[in-house]
């Protein structure tokens, strides 16, 4: 009885009713008829909760950015200048969407507001290039994984609570396998691009006066992200902060620097704010809803105590570990799968001689990886549900990004030195 | 009807959601402005901007709702002939309205029950932010009787068979 | 009538939830953990607890609401929580109160508390098992060294998002800045607050000591929780498991309390040898500032300030 709202879930899940309502229709089923040792009419305490949460508001900001972004004319001035640099190669506007989520992992923590900002900004820029949608909002949602295991990340910081490893270290950690998985997604993109032959928008590589005017032309919006990361540094705003500042600075630039924003767009950015946070903050809302259920039940908890009983090599186990991870991080939100599992996780592979800081990575980038997959990741949901792709073409155009940043977890967990180098240089071997 | 009157009360939702994500923005520049220039905080910013962003998020996807937006799989439909999939679309409209009217109900007992507890920061009541799920399952509610009325009326079609 | 029969039958069989914000290695987790065990060890699984730490189920005044709620459920908090249903705890553990552990152990023994957990019970079906699982002062941490309210004059410091701790830190002299944890080291390390408070044992285990190098020894709040069940569920559970209970919640705070003292002196000296400091307060002049805030408090009793220093006149020498 105990394990019917998991099977309900896909149920619903497959008879066309939309993401959140098979999630709340089946927590909500647990809690009125089969565990009602808690009112059930208290589960909209975590409705409440899961919502009035400061760092989330990430989201709409980012969506409102992005938006504001099209309207000002500060994304076409920022596909101008990447045209130049990277016109010449295939399939370069998709490696300009991978290198902004390696930046934007500078300014924020959250994948899910990467993933919004760069399907409202990205997605229609790319389609007016020939890249097809499904592609697009692919890469667009597997490069977001790469934003919050570059510091500042919430998850760097929960874990480092969790496992009482230094947060500056861990921080430190996230450098090097944020830089892994850009690159494996950019080789990805590479090779599909001349496959599919996604034609270079220009014959030859720009010359240095060309980058130059175009450079001056773009400033404005280059600024953008290198302007929020010095925000930070000087202490001006937090992180979730950082999105409120990201819609000022947009309203600056777009109404008197470039011009091009005005009374009329008012309307439009709003609707599209709305349209594209609610419906994923509905989601999420939801699948917290339903994580709440699988620890009620305590399901990861008894999932996990049974696999780590099967073996003491460290290696076998990290194995077990990953796909353990890459199951819940499917069903769970990543901080959730993070609180729940870590801390039984973390005395198992110390007591086999694995890393902390090391370990804390393996578990981030997992949980990343879980965000593109089916059926529950929610940066699958948040892309699609702006762009408005089908979960069925997403899923055919995310596999290849999905085995690349497998292989740069197999490389994290297999080779310490990888997440160890820049926190052992900064701060003395452990 | 006046014809203005009839467009705000096509979009009151989206009106109500755009209100409440301004307030939020809004309040997070204000706070961030008089944090870092005057050196002084308003402390009740993080607790206001988050209830308004609570009910951006109810209201907007109550009019997600209207509009049919909402994320799913549909693969049933696609696979069947036109008279099944109508029955599934009645079933799926009818289960629907299930959940939205459940979660209506729970929500009339949680905050009659739950009133007087208040805010951390403010001291308010706590209704005036879980309200914001009453009235938006209320209003997909009422969507979802409509839809249900909507398609048992609508002849079956589509699908290939 | 599921109760009757299953008090007299050797089958009874309770599982109750419990959840606190502490993470895993902190004492309170620790503490608690010894007292599950014993409690099913001497009941033979009668009553199991399962433990949720961090946050996983209802905390705070939502765990407190599923309490009086009458959920199988155990919420673990700081007493302020039950301010909610009889205001006079928010008093109970307001700032400066207190200048050892042991005035707050004979406080909560006196009449005036008894009263008020009498209401709480009665009226709001909330059981108290103990008040006293004590973490320890809370102490200003930040770069700059703090000796008196003028020092935190124009000082950005973070708070959690409660109004008694909001009201406090502003009636100190400093700008209460409320912000949730997992943003304040980096928030604190890049100047958008000037620094932090918490207690010794959160100093030595969070990482505030890495981004804060001073702690001024305010004590401007006891840091405790309570451990709070509702009285309808604990009435139906046969009598000597409830003792059982009783004396495992009991003995698990004694157990906490003598922990933490221990824990005190080794945290500070470890952490003087990472190069932080501590430096005495004049107590008196924050004193003075903190009254304010018990004429603010909402619903308290008239002068409950007063009526708890002159209890606290009376705790024998
Ligand atoms: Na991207
Ligand atoms: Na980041």
């Amino acid at each position: 009885m105990a394990y019917l709202p998991i099977i309900l879930v896909f149920i619903l899940y497959f008879s066309s009713i939309p993401i959140a309502y098979a999630l709340f229709g089946s927590s909500l089923f647990y809690f009125a008829v089969i565990d009602t040792s808690s009112p059930v009419d208290l589960i909209l305490q975590k409705f409440v909760t899961s919502t009035q949460s400061f760092p989330l508001l990430a989201i709409p900001f980012f969506v409102m950015a992005g938006s504001i972004m099209n309207y000002a004319g500060i994304s076409k001035k920022l596909m101008q200048f990447a045209d130049v640099l990277t016109g010449h190669m295939a399939g370069g506007m998709a490696q300009v969407n991978v290198l902004l989520s390696l930046l934007m992992g500078g300014v924020s923590g959250s994948a899910n507001a990467d993933a919004a900002m760069q399907s409202k900004m990205l997605v229609p820029e790319m389609e007016k290039r020939g890249y097809d949608r499904a592609f697009s909002t692919a890469i667009t949602a597997a490069s977001s994984a790469v934003t919050p295991v570059i510091p500042p990340g919430i998850n760097l910081i929960i874990y480092a609570l969790i496992a009482n490893a230094s947060v500056g270290r861990m921080f430190a950690a996230g450098y090097v396998p944020g830089l892994i998985m850009t690159i494996s997604l950019m080789v990805t993109v590479s090779i599909i691009s001349k496959r599919r032959g996604y034609q270079p928008v220009r014959e030859t590589r720009a010359g240095g006066k060309e980058v130059f005017h175009q450079l001056r032309e773009s400033i404005w919006a280059l600024l953008f992200p290198f302007g929020i990361i010095a925000g930070l540094r000087i202490g001006m705003f937090t992180p979730s902060e950082a999105g409120a500042i990201a819609v000022l600075y947009c309203i600056i630039v777009g109404k008197f620097i470039y011009k091009e924003l005005g009374k009329e767009h008012i309307i439009p950015v709003l609707r599209e704010t709305i349209f594209g946070t609610s419906g994923v903050v509905l989601i999420i809302v939801s699948a917290s809803v339903f994580g709440y259920y699988l620890n009620w039940e305590r399901i990861p908890q008894a999932m996990a105590s049974g696999l780590l009983t099967i073996t003491q090599n460290k290696y076998l186990m990290l194995m077990i570990i990953n796909v353990l991870f890459l199951v819940m991080g499917m069903f769970l939100e990543g901080g959730a799968a993070m609180i729940i599992l870590a801390p039984l996780l973390v005395p198992v592979v110390t007591q086999l001689g694995v890393d902390v800081i090391h370990f804390g990575l393996i578990c981030i980038v997992n949980i990343m990886i879980g965000g593109l997959t089916p059926p529950f990741g929610s940066m699958m949901f948040t892309c699609c549900s702006i762009t408005r792709c089908s979960l069925q073409d997403f899923v055919k155009e995310v596999i290849p990004f999905i085995v690349a940043l497998l292989i740069s977890l197999i490389l994290v967990t297999y080779i310490p030195i990888i997440t160890l180098i820049v926190p052992n240089l900064l701060y003395g071997v452990a | 009807m006046h014809q203005a009157v009839k467009k705000v009360l096509s979009n009151f939702e989206l009106i109500i959601a755009s209100a409440a994500i301004i307030v939020t923005t809004a309040l997070v520049m204000l706070n961030v402005f008089t944090r870092y220039f005057l050196r002084t905080g308003i402390y009740w910013t993080e607790e206001v901007a988050t209830a308004c962003f609570v009910w951006s998020v109810f209201i907007g996807a109550a009019a997600a709702y209207k509009h049919r937006a909402h994320v799913g799989v549909d693969m049933l439909g696609n696979l069947c002939p036109p008279k099944t999939k109508k029955a599934i679309t009645i079933i799926v409209d009818f289960v629907l309205l299930l959940i939205n009217g459940y979660i209506t109900y729970i929500a009339v007992i949680y905050i009659s029950l739950s009133y007087k507890k208040p805010t951390p920061v403010l001291g308010i009541s706590t209704a005036y932010i879980s309200s914001s799920i009453l009235v938006s399952f209320a209003l997909t509610t009422i969507y979802s009787v409509y839809f249900l009325i909507k398609d048992i009326r609508q002849p079956a079609t589509g699908g290939t068979t | 009538q599921g109760s009757k029969e299953a008090a007299s039958g050797d089958d009874y069989k309770l599982v109750l939830k419990m959840s606190h914000v502490f993470a895993p290695n902190e004492q309170l987790t620790k503490s608690l953990d010894i007292v599950i065990k014993n409690i099913s060890d001497r009941t033979d699984g009668a009553i199991e607890i399962q433990h949720y730490p961090q946050s996983q189920l209802a905390v705070y005044k939502d765990g407190v609401e599923q309490v009086a709620r009458g959920a199988n459920f155990i919420s673990v908090e700081d007493p302020s929580y039950l301010g909610d249903y009889v205001p006079d705890f928010n008093a109970l553990v307001g700032p400066m109160l207190y200048k050892s552990f042991d005035e707050y152990e004979y406080m909560i023994q006196t009449d005036l508390v008894k009263g008020m957990l009498k209401e709480l019970e009665e009226k709001h079906r909330i059981k108290v098992l103990a008040l006293d699982y004590i973490f320890g002062f809370r102490n200003m941490k930040t770069n700059k060294v703090i000796t008196t309210p003028a020092d935190l004059k124009g000082m950005k410091i973070r708070t959690p998002g409660s109004q008694l701790f909001i009201d406090t830190i502003n009636a100190m002299g400093a700008t209460a800045t409320p912000l949730g944890f997992s943003e304040t080291l980096s928030a604190v390390q890049q100047g958008v607050v000037d620094g932090l408070e918490g207690t010794m044992d959160a100093y030595g285990s969070n990482g505030s000591a890495e981004v804060a190098k001073n702690m001024a020894l305010t004590q401007h709040f006891l840091g405790t929780c309570g451990v709070y069940i509702n009285a309808d569920v604990f009435n139906a559970i046969p009598e000597k498991y409830q003792t059982i209970i009783q004396e495992e919640f009991t003995a698990g705070a004694k157990h906490m309390i003598r922990e933490i003292s221990n824990n005190y002196e080794s945290t500070k000296a470890r952490l003087e040898a990472q190069g932080n400091k501590f430096n005495e307060v004049d107590s008196a002049a924050f004193a003075a500032t903190v009254t304010s805030v018990y004429e603010n408090m909402k619903g308290v009793t008239p002068g409950i300030y007063q009526t708890l220093q002159d209890e606290l006149a009376k705790m024998p020498k």
